[in-house]
């Protein structure tokens, strides 16, 4: 259980309100634009980052979220995953808060995917689903998202 | 009352469409209104979302469609009975509450139509109760 002075940082994607640990976060990176078009099921394309490209991963598809009309972001939370570093397309940024009191674990059976999340907090009436990462995208899930699109040369 | 009569249970009747559930009291914790879902991608079918009780955050579980009971009417309130299965909070959708009462069990049998989740039915005032396994729904 995380503690009430863990600090976590809520974004928003298709109207659900998620958040991740501050020690999984690089940094939020606005005006994204894509450095490669190359694209696969789960990789929207590449980003510049700090002088590397990394995957920007298609969160909407992965989490079974609608993707009509969806635009190219803007806006990215730049996330390590393993040992991997991916930019997260979100809609917008809440901010980075103390996780406080309501804190509550994650009731496992109603999920398809056990390890998706691991607490719900609540935060100006909403609930907020805390991301886990690495069980959100497994090893090799994020082994290929970052090979993908590399030169095998 | 006979000593078999005294250990019938208590249940909580409602209905879903036309079909009339009866779920073991004992298991309920709270019916009340909901106003709002909060939906989880990656959620099983079932399960829409998480609705508020008491401030904390339940699972919002649609019964009918476990069920396999298609409804033609929709209810007239957003009502949900929180359970407690498998060791934690549930909030089943109902329809319309009846009433609560105790079943003769002695009208118990295993005809249930192929419904999902549902073990027996039994008679009450002369009306077909389906008898709700909440614990095997869920699952």
């Amino acid at each position: 259980m995380p503690s009430e002075k863990d600090l976590i940082l809520i974004f928003s994607i298709d109207g659900c309100k998620f958040s991740i640990g501050i020690e999984d976060l690089i940094e939020v990176t606005e005006n994204l634009e894509l450095s490669s078009n190359y694209h696969s099921e789960e990789c929207l394309g590449k980003v510049e980052f700090r002088g590397s490209e990394i995957p920007l991963v298609d969160i909407k598809k992965r989490l079974s979220l609608p993707e009509e009309g969806q635009r190219i972001c803007e806006t990215a939370a730049i996330v390590k995953v393993w040992d991997a570093v991916i930019a997260l397309p979100i809609d917008s940024v809440e901010g980075v808060f103390v996780a406080g009191s309501g804190v509550f674990p994650f009731p496992r059976i109603m999920l398809m995917e056990e390890d998706a999340y691991t607490f719900i907090y609540r935060w100006n009436e909403e609930f907020v689903l805390f991301m886990n990462l690495p069980g959100i995208y497994n090893k090799d899930a994020i082994n290929k998202i970052s090979n993908d699109g590399q030169s095998t040369l | 009352m006979n000593s078999e009569h005294t250990l019938d249970q208590q249940y909580l009747i409602f209905r879903i469409d036309d079909k009339l559930i009866g779920t073991n009291i004992s298991l309920v914790k709270r019916i009340l209104h909901y106003d709002s879902v909060q939906k989880v991608p990656l959620a099983k079918d079932s399960f829409e979302g998480l609705v508020d009780f008491d401030e904390k955050p339940v699972p919002f579980f649609n019964l009918s469609l476990a069920m396999g009971i298609e409804e033609h009417n929709l209810p007239a309130e957003n009502l949900i009975a929180v359970h407690h299965v498998h060791g934690t909070d549930i909030a089943f959708k109902i329809g319309n509450v009846v009433t609560v009462t105790r079943i003769d069990r002695s009208t118990l049998n295993e005809n249930t139509e192929g419904i999902n989740g549902v073990d027996e039915k039994a008679t009450w005032n002369g009306k077909e109760i389906y008898i709700l396994n909440a614990e095997k729904i869920v699952q």
